[in-house]
Order: C-alpha cells, then sequence, then structure tokens
C-alpha cells in the first residue's frame, strides 16, 4: 500500500490540473469568441472609416504595420485599387459581410462592403486571435499552476501535523513490553485513531490476562513439580542413611511412591500442555461413546477389584455415535474413573451411564465415595486446586484436564450429589452437532 | 531437642518427619495453619520448620501471628517460592532461614543445628560442659576424652541440660524436648534416663535440685 500521504498528494495535484485546463479551456474558448467579435467589429469600423471616393486607377500600395492585416479596395471595373498588404493578394469575395475562409495556408476572418461601386475588403489572419486566446488562457491557468506546490507543501504539511498521533501511538505501542501493557490513551487522539486505539488497548488487555495467566501457571508449575522432586529428594537421602532391614525396604518402597508421584505430575503436565495447544479439526472423528465407556471401564477394573469396588457401565441401548477426539474422550474418562476410585472407599461402588438426549449425550460417573463440598465445586477446575484436607496426594491437574478437553467437545459439566452414599456425581453433557472447530 | 514440623505436603511431611527423627529430634507435624496456630499456643518448641503454601492460613500469616505473640524459636523457612522477594518478605516476618525445595537433607541440618546454636547463644558448633563434650553434628559424645556412646535419648537428654550449664532444668521440660505427641510418655523416663546417665558419667555429673529440676555444672 502506498502511504497515504502520497495518495492524498497525487489526487489533489491531479484534481488541481483538472481544474487548471477546464480553466484553461474555457478561458480560451470565451476569449476566443470575445477577441473575434472585437475584432469583427474593428474590421467594420476599418472599412466603414476608409474614404468612399478613391479613384485611382493605378494600385496603391503601403506596407502595414502588421502582417497579419490586409485592407484591400477594388473599382467598380474590378480593378485592386488598393491594398494594404503586397504580400498577401487576396482575392475579391462577392459574398458581403463577414466570413472565414482559407488561403495562403491559413484562415482568415475577412470583411466586404461594396460602396458607392467600390469594394472594400478588409481581412486579418485569425492565427492572431488565436495567439491572443491562448495568451488569454495561459493567464487562466498561470494562477493554478503557481498553487501546486504551493499546495503540495502545505497539504504535505497538513498531513504531517495531522499523522503526529499516529506516530506517538506507534511509539507508544512499541515502548510497551510483556511486563508493561498498560492502555494506551486516548486523550488528544483525533476520533478516527481513537477507534483504532480502543481495539488496541482491548487487545493489549487481553494479552496481559494470557500473560498473567501464563506467569502464574510457571509460578504454580514451579512450586507443583519442586514438591515431588523435595519428597524424593528427602526420601532418598533418608534411605541411604537406613541399615537396617525391614526399615529400608519400607523406605525404598516410600521411595518408588514419590518417584511415581513425580512421573505422574509430568505426564499430567504434559497432558494438560498437549490439550491446551489446540488440535486441528483433523482429530475429530465419529465414534461410538458406548464403546469408548466400555473400554474404560474395562482398563480400570483392576484397580476397583484391588480396592474391592463395583465399578459397573451402563450404557445406552442404542449405540450413539458422536464427534469427538477419541484420545482425549479417553483421557476425560480415565480421569474421572480414576478420581471416583481414588475417592471411593473399599467396597464401594461407581457407575458410569451414558443417556440420550434431544440434543445431547450426558455421560454420568457416580460414586459412593466422599463427595465434594458445593462450595469447592466451583474450584476444584483450576489447575493445581487440590480439595482441602485431601489425603490423596493428587496432581491437582486431572479435573482441570477433563475441563480443558470438555470445553474442545463444546460439553459442559456439572458436579452433583451422587444418589449413592454422600459420593460425586459427574455429569458431562456433549452436543450430538458440534457447530464449529 | 523438639521440633514443630508445618508442612501441607503428605509425601514431603513424611520424608521429614522420618528424616528428622532418624536425626534424633522430636518432631511434630501439622499439616495447615490453624494445627500450626494451636501447636504454637504453647511455646515448647526450639525450632519451626514453615512451609509457606499452607491451607486454611498461609504460612506467612502464621510466623506473623507467631511473632506477635513473643514466639521466641527460630523459623526456618521450607519453600518452593523461590523470588527473592517472597524471600525478604519472610525474613523480615521474622524467620532466621529460608530454604528453596528441593533442598540437601545435610543442608537442612546443618542449618537447625546451626539455628539451634545461635538461638543458645553459641557459636561453637559443639557443646561442653563438666568436662563432656558433644558433637550435635556427628552425634559423638567424648568424656574427658574419651569416646562414650549413648543412646538417642540419653543423648538429647545431655544435649537439653549442656544449652546452659549450671542452669536448671525442669523435668517437664526435658520431657517436652524429647519427646513428641506421637511418643507415649511413662511418668518416669526422665529419672530412668537421668539414672542410665549417672551409671556412665559418675554419680554427680548430673546434679538433682530437688524439688525443681536437673543440671549440669559448667566446670567441675
Amino acid at each position: 500500500m502506498p502511504s497515504i500521504q502520497n495518495k492524498l498528494l497525487f489526487w489533489l495535484v491531479l484534481c488541481i490540473v483538472l481544474a487548471s485546463t477546464c480553466s484553461g479551456i474555457i478561458s480560451y474558448k470565451k476569449s476566443f469568441t470575445a477577441t473575434t467579435k472585437l475584432f469583427d467589429y474593428l474590421l467594420q469600423e476599418v472599412a466603414t472609416s476608409l474614404p468612399a471616393h478613391l479613384d485611382t486607377k493605378t494600385i496603391y500600395q503601403r506596407d502595414s504595420l502588421n502582417k497579419h492585416i490586409v485592407v484591400q479596395i477594388w473599382n467598380r471595373n474590378q480593378h485592386l485599387i488598393y491594398t494594404s498588404n503586397p504580400e498577401w493578394k487576396l482575392p475579391r469575395y462577392s459574398q458581403q459581410g463577414f466570413q472565414t475562409i482559407s488561403a495562403f495556408g491559413a484562415h482568415w476572418r475577412i470583411y466586404t462592403e461594396n460602396r458607392r461601386s467600390n469594394y472594400i475588403q478588409v481581412a486579418y489572419q485569425t492565427a492572431v486571435v488565436n495567439e491572443l486566446a491562448t495568451e488569454l488562457a495561459i493567464q487562466a491557468i498561470l494562477p493554478f499552476v503557481l498553487i501546486i506546490p504551493l499546495a503540495l507543501v502545505l497539504v504535505g504539511l497538513i498531513i504531517h501535523r495531522g499523522l503526529r498521533p499516529f506516530r506517538s501511538t506507534a511509539q507508544a505501542l512499541a515502548e510497551r513490553t510483556p511486563d508493561q501493557l498498560e492502555a494506551l490513551s486516548t486523550q488528544q487522539l483525533p476520533k478516527e485513531l481513537v477507534i483504532i486505539t480502543q481495539a488496541i488497548n482491548e487487545l493489549l488487555a487481553r494479552l496481559a490476562n494470557a500473560l498473567n495467566a501464563q506467569r502464574a501457571f510457571v509460578a504454580d508449575a514451579a512450586h507443583e513439580l519442586r514438591s515431588p522432586l523435595t519428597a524424593l529428594k528427602l526420601q532418598l537421602q533418608l534411605t541411604e542413611r537406613i541399615q537396617q532391614e525391614p526399615q529400608r525396604s519400607q523406605a525404598l518402597a516410600k521411595l518408588h511412591e514419590r518417584l511415581n508421584r513425580a512421573i505422574h505430575l509430568v505426564e499430567q503436565m504434559l497432558v494438560l500442555a498437549r490439550q491446551e495447544s489446540n488440535l486441528e479439526p483433523a482429530s475429530f472423528h465419529l465414534n461410538s461413546i458406548n464403546q469408548l465407556v466400555l473400554q474404560a471401564v474395562q482398563s480400570q477394573q483392576a484397580l476397583a477389584q484391588q480396592k474391592q469396588i463395583n465399578l459397573s457401565a451402563q450404557t445406552s441401548p442404542f449405540d450413539i455415535q458422536i464427534l469427538m477426539n477419541v484420545h482425549s474422550m479417553e483421557i476425560l474418562l480415565r480421569n474421572l474413573l480414576e478420581n471416583a476410585l481414588k475417592h471411593t472407599p473399599a467396597k464401594g461402588i461407581v457407575i458410569v451411564s451414558v443417556r440420550e438426549e434431544a440434543e445431547v449425550v450426558v455421560l454420568r460417573v457416580m460414586d459412593s465415595g466422599c463427595g465434594i463440598e458445593a462450595e469447592e465445586r466451583n474450584h476444584v477446575f483450576r489447575r493445581f486446586y487440590r480439595i482441602q484436607h485431601n489425603q490423596q496426594g493428587g496432581t491437582g491437574l486431572g479435573l482441570a484436564i477433563v475441563k480443558s478437553i470438555a470445553d474442545q467437545h463444546q460439553a459442559s459439566i456439572n458436579l452433583l450429589d451422587s444418589p449413592l452414599a454422600q459420593g460425586l456425581l459427574v455429569e458431562v453433557s456433549i452436543p450430538k452437532n458440534i457447530n464449529k472447530f | 531437642m523438639r521440633l514443630l514440623l508445618i508442612e501441607d505436603d503428605l509425601m514431603i511431611g513424611e520424608s521429614l518427619e522420618a528424616s528428622l527423627q532418624h536425626a534424633q529430634y522430636a518432631v511434630d507435624w501439622v499439616r495447615d495453619g490453624h494445627q500450626a496456630l494451636l501447636a504454637l499456643e504453647h511455646d515448647l518448641y526450639d525450632l519451626i520448620l514453615l512451609d509457606l503454601g499452607l491451607p486454611r492460613l498461609p504460612g506467612i500469616d502464621v510466623l506473623k501471628h507467631y511473632r506477635q505473640h513473643q514466639g521466641e524459636a527460630a523459623v526456618l523457612i521450607l519453600t518452593a517460592r523461590d523470588t527473592p522477594s517472597e524471600r525478604v518478605k519472610g525474613l523480615d516476618t521474622g524467620a532466621d532461614d529460608y530454604l528453596v525445595k528441593p533442598f540437601d537433607l545435610d543442608e537442612l541440618l546443618a542449618r537447625i543445628r546451626a539455628l539451634l546454636r545461635r538461638k543458645a547463644g553459641r557459636t561453637q558448633p559443639q557443646l561442653a560442659g563438666n568436662g563432656l563434650r558433644l558433637d550435635p553434628a556427628r552425634h559423638q559424645a567424648f568424656y574427658q576424652n574419651q569416646l562414650i556412646h549413648f543412646s538417642v535419648r540419653e543423648f538429647s537428654l545431655l544435649q537439653v541440660l549442656l544449652e546452659k550449664p549450671g542452669q536448671v532444668v525442669s523435668r517437664e521440660t526435658l520431657e517436652g524436648k524429647l519427646y513428641s505427641w506421637q511418643d507415649e510418655i511413662e511418668s518416669n523416663t526422665v529419672e530412668v534416663y537421668i539414672h542410665l546417665l549417672r551409671k556412665k558419667l559418675g554419680k554427680d555429673f548430673i546434679k538433682n535440685v530437688r524439688g525443681v529440676g536437673y543440671k549440669i555444672e559448667e566446670n567441675a
């Protein structure tokens, strides 16, 4: 894109040139008509003021001052008795009055009068009028031509001044850093720029929010990564110090526990990071929700049996196919099932059910565990949030991952009281038709 | 020496408690800010290990409250937050030292010893009195330059008495420094250990001030 300044200047100059051209043409035409009229009048005057009794048989000649004007007189015998300019021997035109003719390669305006049997013919070359008209036209154009450089300078100055807020805004923007994203001032800005500045300010605010969230995440992640590593290092050093069995074996077992926790945290963080770095739509396919649920329940069966928990699935009577990212949905179900099994005491119950509704498919995971207090239900989807007095020591990422996957599928999640004891009921409503990706 | 461990992370707490017990400290472990305030009501700790990110009440508020109520114990902050501003805030609120997770167990134990030493007004890492020299870092004891073996409790008892040689320490204080909540204290255990120590160090090494407590003379 060419600069606004150059564009404006180009069009301005073009306008001036067009206006001056029009003005020149009009001025030329008007002066031409006016001068022709004036000259016609003069021709007539000259013809009239000539003495009528000229009666010579010889040609009386004299050199005219103006070579473009010819005065000729013929006697009744059609003998040329006078010419003011012998160079131009114009023929006698019988038609009386004004006419324009061509002779000697030029245009002439002539006036012929028949007076007392003499013919008087006065003529001039129209080139004279042309010259005069051109001169007048040029005079009409001249102010415009003079105005062009002045206009260029003036407009340049005005635009330069007018664009100053753009430059100051650009500079203010250039001074913004990730640490300083405060809004740009809209004071003393032209109206046109206020709109852009406001839009930029909104963008800056969103960017600051995103950066703050990112910083908070990094700070949290640093804290959360250090905790399992601290436990791991402490346990390792403690184990080194213990010589006797069986304390040493016990310490080693705890060392494994802490190592597994660190590994689990890293895995969960990776899952969340992958989940949040938007997946491409190509990874969405039609898949059977019943099959998904059955597979998830099967893979958790061993863990359930370990705690003697009755884990069962209630699938839909019809096979429902939903557009989903299978891998993500597997993670969602696995996290919900792991949570349910973890918080359900031995010999408890965990049920996964699928129900089809008009617009959505509802996935339910209910357990007979300890549940989540109502006031905590809003917080549990936050990264690294752990339920108060939770003795299970999770990563605090499981439900954040679930939420992220649900968002990806435009599904809503509800945490409700489970019909089984005081446990939790997690309800995930997945739309059958996902609108857009 | 009795320590209070304030740590909400189950695994860190478990490993720390075991490590500190292994280093012969009596340890009480609480997992949130409110429990910490309750435990600190009776000022019987020599040192407090404080995690800052606690549920219910932040560690920094526990510290503020403790110092405002004239808590005298040394406070060592253990935290994963490592920005200089947070260190400054912790130290300015009244902490004596600051250790960032993950830390080295040896370093933690050395810092605990240094803090305990400073709190007792000593600069020497070893305790000495009445011909007995204790090296808490190595857990070794020398009596008249002879290496003597003491059990964990015996060593701890001697350590408490040697912190302030010549001063009488009550039986209750000795009990408080020797046992954590989970230890079962029998009514005459302090007397049992005094008896064992006297057997090893001679009848007059630990003096009994009737009705008040016990003391070790600075120099015999």
